[in-house]
Parts: structure tokens; C-alpha cells; sequence
């Protein structure tokens, strides 16, 4: 079976992913789930949770409730907390127990609402993927609920989208980014959502572009491109890699149209057995991938071990299921840059380079998270790869 | 529209004074929130003391990630199998299929057999009607080098019947043999925290003055030593969440047992270890009086440098909070709150003391979801357990859980030690209380 694993642990949960979207937007996040689901997150998926303020919530559903379709306590209980924490939304999430006996959500997110004045909304999630579909789903409810419309569009403007510590866990990556990008000429109209000002998202429709930090990024980036017509770019601007997200950027404001700049370099230099693989998520992969392929002139193979969009991956981005699958592909490479429990996949020749992935490995080697917009960071990982270091 | 946030939040359903407290259930019951202390244990720590075991859970991504990153973090990855579940298993599947291949599929991946396997499905499995018996059987025939114990993550349940850690540690209880009666040995069932050393455990202490040896399965080196502790002549437990697991021990081996609840009141003390001699016919009214004349010295000692500095209490900390406050308060320390979110009935008359003694007494809830808002306090507090420590965001705590191996008089002594102590040395919070687990190897 594909879905038996020994070796290596799962990556965040879909509810965890869209927890961690909205963290820092002042919404309430609730969880229908009967326990675990929240400790689960802020123990393990959440590196914000004891210094930062979130209103995230589980309903403590029982068997009983789920099975007479209590639906009324939870609601009550929702508009209860949400009139004594005052939210600015409140969103719902689901679990796999009222996911299989088929609550109806969206219409408890309208008795909800009716009863509060704020938007209350439903993500679509149930427990049984991983991060990127609910961190996805929120971010496109942020989208379509919150973004209010705006009159005209600020040139050379960006919103990042897919932001989150789940893909981005070391301290500094959204004010790195930001740097990197007013250098070249851009300014950042909203971030979404790390270290971010939620009042700025509300105004992303002004922005020219959007840029797509990770897949959780997608998703909303097509709600903004139906509602305002905005194009984006798909990539992380890294090392060697950077002119070519700017160019992206420049040429996506220019003709509105949406690029993924890492595809076209990851299919310039395919090889069937490249000397390195990076596996992660599929945008950051790929960036990294595509950053080592333009500085070292040489093919590198991309893992994603991710439920990424169809639509950011490729036969060069491949999307690659279960542990023996993954552990398969990667060990065609000499050299790997992974998370470091990716290490017991890996045969005794062939080397890890680190690159610590906070939806896999959590709190669990975090010390040691890079944040790859800083220019010295990526170099020394550069360089790791580069030696074929540590075995 | 995004509106502007309002920082405040109403209180009136999460902390009330303990005189207009409701017993057994102070609190409206609604969302919940959790703090960022994760000081106790969960039912992978717990399963992980059962020697040369590994575990499997079969569930989906979001339940799994929580048991598979407690095993990360506690350096144990290597004895834990997972089974992801998808959406297609749920609703174009036989379950049970699914889960029997799974289980098959991870002992396979692992090559060697471990002794025992702990199998965790999960409320899917009840809600699908799954069954697990079918499961077992085929399990058993194939392998039958490995004893599997039936475990259950069903938290769905826990609110109106048995917890998964309840019906984990029973489980853990049927791998002991049924042996001929060794009345020189006696089994601690059900604990997370080794018993402390004698001058702060009196069932330690008593035993070992009595020449008994006390069988905890954390102290078993392997799973036939832990086997072999099915000959102990009395089954003890602590807790109450450990009843479950002493009493269908004991009733499937037909021994005595004793719940040696771990309260901190003199006389409850004392009819507790006048029990336990009674049961070995040993007379400890000398023994007893010394004992407690210590912890009398003791408390007066910690009571004159705490002062009437304001204390908080926690249930992760204690296992009996409201006797504990009770103690303190009748010999005069300041306790000042309670974070529990309900009472058993058995401290029903320690809450009724309280109300009429502890005028100055809150009752907090840990989970209703204003608590997030909980603010600092006005002044220095002493905590007593890592849940208070984060809500009086206090470097001055007393960390432990479950009591911390303490119990009886020699408890007071520890515990007093322990303030002294956490007021000498106060110490970062954040490290301490996030840390999953306390007690348990841990990696990061």
C-alpha cells in the first residue's frame, strides 16, 4: 500500500494548513472535531502559537452530537465565543467524523452568520490530506470574502501569496522577500499571511501581479485573477533564480498573463539521472531546484511529496506519492536537499543537504531552518550540494 | 470586511469565584481552546513504556501528524507504523480491508517482529463499522509471535465513556501472566511518573520498609520482564484514570487492589497507608508519626520564606488539585486559583472546605475559548504545574506532572522542596512547557 509508512511521518494536516493561513488575519478558526486537532497544530504545526495571539478553536464534538446531527450547539457555540472574542470573520473547518456523515457547512456558516456581523466562511477540508489543500482553500476564502474591490491598480506592485510558516519557518523570510523584491523594483502590497498587516490585504486588488510563494498561494491567485483580472507569477526569487522571477513579474504586469518561470529552467536541463534532487513542496522545490540548476549549469531532479496543484508540477516537478515511492526517486540523485528526516530514505551513498521543512518535521531540527531569500543562506546550501556534503 | 479585532474579552463564563463555583462542572461546556503547554502525556507516550513494543495508528493525515510527530519528538519513530487514510478508503473501500493490509503491510516494512504491537484505529473505524474483531483475528493467526494490544484513538468518545489512555492502559495490563501469587511484590498500574524515592513517596517508602518490591513498567527492561510482574500479590494505582486498568487487572488475576488516591489531606493520608499495612499486616503507627512530623517541619519551613506569596494550581501538575489547595490553605498559604475544567465526585467535599475556607479562590477553565485572552498577573504568583505556569506567564513554577512521583507525606516534603525551590530559581517558561511529554526522552 502507498499509504503505510515506517520511515518517515506525514506532513501537516489540511486543517493545520488552514489554521496557519489565517493565523495572523484576526479571524476565529474553528474546528469541528471532538479533540486533538488543535493541539496537534499549535504542538506541532505552529511555531507562532505561544507568543502570538490566533483565535483558533475546536467545538469538542461528542459521538452523540455527531450522530443526531446536533448542528445547534455547535452554531451556539460558535456565536457565543464570537461575541465575546469579537473576530473580524470566523472560519469553519471540517473533520474527517462530520466530514463522512455529511454536515452541511455552508449552510451553518449562513445561520452563523445571520446572528453575527462579521463574514463567516467554510473551508473545505476533512482531515485526510495534507496542508497545502486547506492552507490553499483559506487563502481563497481570504479572496473571495475579504479583498474588497478597488479602484484602480498601483504598477509594480505585488501580493505575495502562499506565505506561511509551514513552507517558510525561519525568522526574517517575509521581510527577506520583501527586500529582495523592492530592490528589483517592486513593492509588496499585502503578504499573505507571515508577518503580515491584514488591513493591506483587504486591499490586494489594487495590486499588478501577484507572486506565488508556495502552492497554498495558488488557488487564491485565481479567485484574484476572476476578480480583478491580476496575473501571476509562480516561484520563490532564490539564488540564480531570482532575475528570472523578477522577469516573470515584469513581463506578467506587461501582458497579464500567468507564468511559472522554474518550469521552462527545470526542462532546459532534464536529465534522467541528475547528480542532485530537492524534495518539498512543489513552488519551493522547484525554486530551489531551478536556483541550483542556473548557478551550477546542471540538471536537478524535483520531488514534490506534497498534494501540490496538477498545474504547478511537471514531468520535471513530478509529483511523487508514498514512502516507497519518494524513496525510490530520490535515491537516483547523488545528492539530496531535503529535510533532514528524509534522511532514512536515503541509501548510505547518497548525501542530504538539509533544508528543514517545518509542515514535515515541525519543531524537530528547527534550529536549523534557512531562510533561502537571504542571499548567504542559499549559498552556503549552494555550496553543501555542491560538495556532496553530509553523508 | 475585514473589521478591526477588540483585544478584550469577557471573562464571566471562564473564572469564577469558587463560593458561586458549580460542582462538578464549573464551566458552560463550547469551543475549546488549548494552551501551548504540552507537559502531558498522550497515548503514544504512554504506549512507548510497554518494552520492545512498537505501535500503528490508522487514521488520516490531520490525526496522524499529532502521534507521528510525538514519536519523532521522543527520539521513537522507529517503533511507530502509520496507515493514511484517503478519502477513497472511506468511501469506495471496505475499511476493514484496508486496515488489516495496512497493519500486514507495516510489519512487513519493518522486517523484524516486535514483541507487541499497539494498534490505534480511530473514530472513522467506529462511525464506518469497522470490525476490528475481524481484524484481530487475522492478525493473531498470522502472526502469532506478536501480542497485539487493541487500542482505540477515538476521542469522539472520551466525553460520555472511557478515554483512549483509559482503554490504552488496560490494554497494557493484558500482557501480564497469570502466575502463581508473590505476595513480596506489588505492581504500580497505570502511571506515567516512576514513584519518587522513599523521603518523597510513602507507598516507596512503606514497601520498601516492608521488604516489597514495587513493579512499574517504565523500570522493565524488556517485554518478558514486564510479563513476569503478572505474579505480584496486590495491584496499586494512583490515579483515577488508572482505575480501568488496576481493576480489570486485578479481577482477571483475582488479586487484592488498592486505589491509593493521591490526596494530600492527613486523615485521607493516613487511612490510605493504614490500608496498605493492614493488607501486609504490618503495625506503622511509629513509623507514621515520624513520617508526618517531617512533613510538618517541612511545610512550616517552605510556608515561612513563600509567605503569603499567591499560588496557582493546575490538573496537569497534580492530580488532585482541589485536596492540594485544601492542604496549603489550611496551613495557611495563599492559593488564589484552581485551572481545572471539572471536578470528580470524589472531591466533592474538599470543593465544599474550600468554599467555606478560601474566600480568595478562583476557579479558571483551561479551555473555554476566552482564556486565550487570559491576562498577566498583577503581581508575582508561584505555579504549581506547567498549565498554570503558562496562564500566570510565571518563571516561578514547580514543574512537574501527575504529581511527580510524589505521594503521601513524603509529597509535602517534595513538594515543598519544589516551591522553595521554583521561588530561589525562577526559570524560562517557554522551554520547559512546550516540551511534549515531560519525563519522556526528548529530541529537540
Amino acid at each position: 500500500m502507498k499509504a503505510v509508512y515506517t520511515k518517515i511521518p506525514c506532513y501537516s494536516g489540511d486543517v493545520s494548513g488552514a489554521a496557519s493561513a489565517l493565523f495572523e488575519l484576526g479571524g476565529m478558526v474553528v474546528i469541528h472535531d471532538p479533540s486533538g486537532c488543535n493541539s496537534t497544530y499549535n504542538t506541532h504545526d505552529e511555531i507562532r502559537w505561544y507568543e502570538q495571539e490566533s483565535l483558533i478553536f475546536i467545538s469538542g464534538l461528542n459521538d452523540m452530537d455527531a450522530i443526531v446531527g446536533n448542528d445547534e450547539k455547535f452554531v451556539e457555540d460558535v456565536v457565543d465565543a464570537a461575541r465575546r472574542l469579537h473576530p473580524r470573520f470566523v472560519a469553519l473547518c471540517n473533520s474527517p467524523i462530520p466530514y463522512i456523515t455529511g454536515t452541511d457547512f455552508d449552510a451553518l456558516a449562513a445561520m452563523i452568520e445571520d446572528q453575527i456581523d462579521v463574514p463567516v466562511f467554510y473551508i473545505s477540508t476533512n482531515g485526510l490530506h495534507d496542508y497545502i489543500g486547506g492552507a490553499a482553500g483559506a487563502f481563497a476564502a481570504v479572496a473571495e470574502h475579504l479583498v474588497v474591490q478597488q479602484a484602480e491598480k498601483k504598477p509594480r506592485t505585488v501580493n505575495l501569496l502562499g506565505l506561511t510558516p509551514l513552507d517558510f519557518d525561519a525568522p526574517g523570510c517575509a521581510a527577506s522577500l520583501t527586500q529582495k523584491l523592492e530592490a528589483s523594483g517592486w513593492q509588496v502590497m499585502s503578504n499573505w499571511a507571515l508577518d503580515c498587516d491584514p488591513d493591506k490585504i483587504r486591499k490586494a486588488g489594487s495590486a499588478a501581479v501577484n507572486l506565488v510563494v508556495s502552492s497554498t498561494g495558488w488557488e487564491a491567485a485565481r479567485v484574484l485573477k476572476r476578480r480583478f483580472g491580476m496575473p501571476a507569477v509562480a516561484g520563490c526569487p532564490v539564488g540564480g533564480f531570482a532575475p528570472r522571477v523578477i522577469e516573470a513579474l515584469n513581463q506578467s504586469e506587461a501582458d497579464g498573463r500567468t507564468r511559472i518561470p522554474y518550469a521552462e529552467v527545470l526542462a532546459a536541463k532534464a536529465d534522467s539521472k541528475p547528480k542532485t534532487a530537492v524534495v518539498g513542496e512543489a513552488v519551493g522545490a522547484a525554486s530551489l531546484a531551478a536556483a541550483f540548476s542556473l548557478d551550477r549549469g546542471e540538471p536537478v531532479q524535483v520531488t514534490v511529496a506534497t498534494e501540490s496543484p496538477a498545474a504547478l508540477c511537471s514531468e520535471f516537478v513530478a509529483r511523487t506519492e508514498g514512502e516507497a515511492a519518494i524513496e525510490a526517486r530520490i535515491n537516483q540523485a547523488d545528492c539530496v536537499a531535503a529535510d533532514p528526516l528524509y534522511r532514512t530514505l536515503l541509501n548510505r551513498d547518497t548525501a542530504l543537504v538539509p533544508w528543514h521543512h517545518f509542515a514535515f518535521s515541525g519543531r524537530i531540527g528547527y534550529s536549523q531552518a534557512v531562510n533561502l531569500f537571504e542571499d548567504s543562506a542559499y549559498q552556503k546550501l549552494l555550496e553543501r550540494t555542491a560538495n556532496g556534503s553530509i553523508k | 470586511m475585514l473589521k478591526q479585532i477588540n483585544g478584550a474579552a469577557d471573562f464571566s463564563k471562564a473564572a469564577v469565584p469558587i463560593s458561586q463555583a458549580a460542582f462538578p462542572s464549573p464551566f458552560d461546556p463550547g469551543l475549546e481552546f488549548n494552551t501551548p503547554e504540552h507537559s502531558h502525556w498522550n497515548i503514544v507516550h504512554i504506549g512507548m513504556q510497554l518494552p520492545e513494543s512498537r505501535q500503528i495508528y490508522i487514521c488520516g493525515d490531520n490525526c496522524m501528524r499529532g502521534v507521528v510527530m510525538t514519536a519523532g519528538e521522543m527520539a521513537a519513530s522507529d517503533r511507530f507504523g502509520m496507515v493514511l487514510l484517503k478519502d477513497e478508503d472511506l468511501l469506495d473501500d471496505d475499511l476493514t480491508q484496508v486496515t488489516l493490509d495496512g497493519i500486514v503491510d507495516c510489519i512487513e516494512k519493518w522486517q523484524t517482529h516486535p514483541k507487541a504491537v499497539l494498534v490505534f484505529p480511530v473514530c472513522i473505524h467506529h462511525f464506518m463499522g469497522t470490525d476490528m474483531d475481524q481484524v484481530y483475528e487475522a492478525l493473531e493467526e498470522k502472526y502469532p509471535d506478536i501480542f497485539w494490544l487493541k487500542c482505540w484513538m477515538d476521542p469522539i468518545m472520551q466525553k460520555r465513556g472511557t478515554t483512549p489512555d483509559e482503554r490504552e492502559r488496560l490494554e497494557m495490563t493484558r500482557p501480564l501472566y497469570d502466575l502463581p501469587e508473590d505476595l513480596s511484590q506489588a505492581n504500580l498500574i497505570g502511571i506515567d511518573v516512576p514513584a519518587g524515592p522513599s523521603d518523597e513517596n510513602d507507598l516507596t517508602a512503606l514497601l520498601k520498609r516492608g521488604g516489597v518490591r514495587l513493579n512499574e513498567i517504565g523500570r522493565c527492561r524488556d517485554f518478558e520482564t514486564y510479563r513476569q510482574t503478572g505474579a505480584a500479590g496486590l495491584e496499586l494505582y494512583v490515579s483515577q484514570f488508572s482505575k480501568l486498568a488496576a481493576e480489570g487487572l486485578a479481577k482477571r488475576l483475582k488479586r487484592p487492589c488498592l486505589f491509593m488516591d493521591a490526596l494530600w489531606n492527613e486523615d485521607e493520608i493516613d487511612a490510605s497507608l493504614n490500608a496498605l499495612a493492614d493488607f501486609y499486616g504490618w503495625d506503622i503507627a511509629p513509623w507514621l508519626a515520624e513520617r508526618k512530623a517531617l512533613a510538618e517541619k517541612a511545610v512550616q519551613s517552605a510556608k515561612a520564606q513563600i509567605g503569603e506569596m499567591p499560588i496557582a494550581i493546575d490538573t496537569v501538575g497534580v492530580l488532585r488539585p482541589l485536596s492540594l489547595a485544601r492542604m496549603l490553605t489550611a496551613h495557611g498559604f495563599n492559593v488564589v486559583r484552581i485551572y481545572a475544567d471539572g471536578f470528580s465526585e470524589a472531591e466533592r467535599e474538599d470543593y465544599l472546605w474550600l468554599q467555606q475556607n478560601a474566600d480568595s479562590l478562583t476557579v479558571c477553565s483551561t479551555l473555554r475559548p476566552e482564556m486565550r485572552r487570559w491576562p498577566e498577573p498583577m503581581g508575582k504568583v508561584l505555579a504549581i504545574g506547567p498549565r498554570a505556569a503558562w496562564f500566570e506567564k510565571s518563571p516561578t513554577f514547580v514543574q512537574m506532572i501527575e504529581n511527580g512521583g510524589l505521594w503521601g507525606y513524603g509529597a509535602w516534603i517534595g513538594l515543598m522542596k519544589r516551591m522553595a525551590e521554583a521561588c530561589a530559581s525562577p526559570k524560562a517558561v517557554k522551554p520547559v512547557i512546550t516540551q511534549k511529554g515531560w519525563g519522556c526522552a526528548c529530541s529537540l
